[in-house]
């Protein structure tokens, strides 16, 4: 049995798998024990929260429809410190849309994120991923709720599956520990410790793989762009030419010029097909780095990655639901 | 006169619904005659050692759709699970002595699981259930 790494959970799946189609929102709680800590610009303990969402595009031709979804805190009336200096209680922060600022919210109709492209990625074996992050700069607590809705105007979704996936980082204070030698000029080049081995679908490679997933999320910076990795090194065959093969499914930028606490998140993914062995390390880089230029302005890149399983494909099979007559 | 009884008596669809509900339950609770599931044993999950294999390439689709099995119940032969990987007119696979109808049976036309089309399927008197074809609707 392969051994997952430790740097990528998921905490909450909805589970389903459904051939009817969405018919409500999927809610995600956050379960006992899970709780997200406060991420504190430039701190060491930073871990995030990434939702993705795997379905199927052949009901309409891979056009997804505008996604939403939004955080339903247990609790908004936390104490939690203000690290944005905004004076606004709360407890989740989504990096979509600085617009939104810093909520709290109650309403499971107040869409947090409303998002009319969702940047959704197909793969050669049909499967849909998309990822929407979900920064919270408060923390979440136990049992805080992430409720989606998927506008379905131009089509349903089916065979959706929703996870809640929450890393931790690699690379905190990684940024601010070089700022004062960078200029936005040099690779940024943090590497990912091994994976280790990396499991896969069946024994026999087939199906459907797993997979790997590498998120950035710079933090505590006036402007920046992360641009995706340089390289993937591995000690296993299906690793080594890595760089082209991976695509990106998520992508947030807020642009920390109003605030001091902008963020940029990214994700990217890749199909693994049955290589017990490799091994992976990811280079990142960012060339418009712009560091930090007073002490309440830190820096800090985090670095998460992760294995996750998608659902079985969905194939046109006949369904036996029958009865007839027995002999006697 | 009043009897323990009680009868059900509404118009309302949600009580048919219930009723399968209900038959499937009695079907499944009913344990002299239990369900058992295609394939290979003891390979394939689900089989038991009276399982009839898989015929001509076919396969249980698996999650989230249960395993091609089947049952009796009363005087019905019960099918079900979603299957995969065979070519049009032919065997999928064949019921033991006691599951064969005395006519041959052509079933009604079944949903595909991605619900785009209907397919057709009979079982034969000598139990092999066949598969036809499929057709988008």
């Amino acid at each position: 049995m392969p051994v997952y790494p430790t740097f990528v959970e998921v905490v909450a799946n909805n589970g389903a798998f459904d051939p009817l189609g969405l018919s409500g929102p999927i809610t995600l709680t956050i379960p006992s024990g899970h709780a997200i800590p406060e991420w504190v610009v430039g701190g060491a303990t930073n871990e995030g929260l990434v939702l993705m969402i795997v379905t199927t595009p052949y009901q309409f031709g891979g056009n997804l429809g505008p996604l939403r979804a939004s955080i339903v805190a247990t609790d908004c009336s936390d104490d939690a410190p203000d690290p944005g200096g905004t004076g606004e209680p709360g407890n989740a922060y989504l990096a979509s849309d600085v617009s939104l600022g810093y909520q709290c919210t109650t309403d499971p109709g107040g869409w947090l994120i409303d998002d009319a492209s969702p940047p959704f990625a197909s793969f050669n074996n049909g499967m849909l991923f998309t990822a929407i992050s979900i920064t919270p700069f408060w923390g979440l607590p136990d049992g805080t709720t992430v409720t989606i809705n998927v506008d379905t105007s131009t089509g349903p979704l089916y065979y959706y599956s929703a996870y809640l996936l929450r890393y931790a980082d690699v690379g905190a204070n990684f940024l601010r520990n070089i700022a004062a030698s960078r200029n936005g000029s040099t690779a940024l080049t943090p590497t990912v410790p091994d994976c280790g081995e990396i499991p896969h679908y069946d024994d026999a490679g087939n199906g459907y793989g797993e997979w790997l997933y590498f998120s950035a999320m710079v933090g505590g910076i006036t402007n920046d762009t992360l641009d995706g990795f340089t390289s993937v090194v591995s000690s296993g065959d299906s690793l080594t030419d890595a760089s082209g093969l991976w695509t990106q499914i998520g992508y947030d930028a807020v642009d920390g010029a109003v605030d001091s606490a902008g963020l940029i998140y990214k994700i990217w993914q890749r199909h693994i097909d049955g290589t017990e062995d490799s091994q992976a390390m990811a280079q990142f880089v960012e060339s418009a780095f712009v560091p930090p230029t007073t002490n309440d302005q830190p820096a800090s890149m985090t670095v998460g990655w992760g294995i996750a399983s998608p659902p079985q494909p969905v194939v046109a099979a006949p369904v036996f639901n029958h009865r007839f007559r027995a002999g006697d | 006169m009043m009897t323990g009884g009680r009868v059900d008596q509404t118009n309302e669809p949600g009580v048919l619904v219930d009723l399968h509900k209900r038959v499937r339950k009695l079907e499944d609770g009913d344990g002299s005659w239990p369900w058992v599931v295609v394939g290979t044993y003891p390979t394939d999950p689900g089989t038991t050692p009276d399982s009839p294999p898989f015929q001509n390439g076919w396969s249980s689709v698996g999650y989230p759709y249960p395993p091609v099995s089947f049952k009796r119940w009363l005087n019905f032969v019960v099918l079900r699970g979603a299957f995969t990987g065979g070519p049009d007119n032919s065997v999928v696979f064949t019921l033991p002595q006691e599951y064969w109808p005395t006519d041959v049976e052509v079933l009604a036309p079944g949903q595909l699981s991605d619900f785009s089309g209907i397919f057709k399927s009979w079982v034969n008197t000598d139990g092999t259930v066949n598969y036809v074809t499929a057709a988008v609707v």
